[in-house]
């Protein structure tokens, strides 16, 4: 299973990336794609890989979260 | 020149973009060393693959019907093939997977159209531009076919290798 949470960008600092996931945040030092505070995305190794509609993103979220 | 991996490393490759998903079993010290053998094209035991991947290891053993002594044939045909296939078919908990991430979860092959450091332009025959990370360094050039795994370029793919295997792609 490669399968990814999305998480949402709190902050954009030099080269960094602030993801927040509610119970914690993580850090990427790379985006292949374009992003903006507030995107949500998906991250692997410290890398933001693709960006998703905010909807789909929560829609993830709700399903992760009735899945808990 | 195809890469001389031993066939754990040749799993391992390919596994590596996915490792973020052993929350629990690695520490960031592991992390480390992991990421290191990743680039190199060198693999943990099969016993710790088995332990950081199960479900991959089930498949595994269920499509060769062996539990050791595994060849680069046997886990190129679960990453190329059963991997990408539970994926389209939306199996073993991919269900609920929608279609953004079901791409990037699957193993594509698309071209290398530009450089630019460790990114990688690269282009598929019916989709749009994307960028991958080349994390293994490669020696790409323009023109050349590679393998990527959640954002990661895996390897360089040789066209004949590719096309026994999809004989009716692009």
């Amino acid at each position: 299973m490669c399968l990814s949470i999305p998480g949402k960008i709190v902050a954009i600092e030099k080269d960094r990336f602030v993801v927040d996931y509610g119970n914690e945040q993580r850090i990427a030092e790379l985006s292949l794609v374009d992003v903006a505070l507030g995107d949500y995305v998906i991250i692997s190794n410290k890398m933001i890989v693709t960006k998703l509609k905010k909807e789909q993103a929560q829609q993830f979220l709700a399903l992760v979260d009735n899945n808990a | 020149m195809p890469e001389s991996l031993t066939p754990e490393g040749y799993f391992f490759i390919y596994a590596f973009p996915a490792i973020t998903h052993c929350a629990g079993k690695i520490t960031p010290e592991e992390f480390s060393s992991l990421e290191s053998q990743a680039v190199l094209g060198k693999g943990p035991s099969l016993e710790r693959l088995r332990r950081l991947f199960p479900n991959a290891f089930n498949r595994i053993e269920h499509l060769t019907g062996k539990i050791e002594a595994y060849t680069i044939e046997d886990y190129r045909s679960y990453w190329w093939i059963e991997h990408n296939r539970i994926i389209d078919h939306r199996e073993k908990g991919y269900e609920q997977v929608q279609e953004e991430e079901a791409e990037l979860c699957k193993v594509q092959f698309p071209i290398v159209k530009g450089l630019n450091g460790r990114v990688v332009t690269i282009t598929y025959p019916t989709g749009p531009e994307r960028k991958g990370l080349n994390y293994r360094n490669l020696p790409l050039q323009p023109g050349q076919r590679v393998s990527i795994h959640k954002g990661h370029i895996v390897e360089m793919i040789l066209e004949s290798v590719y096309t026994a295997y999809f004989p009716h792609a692009h």
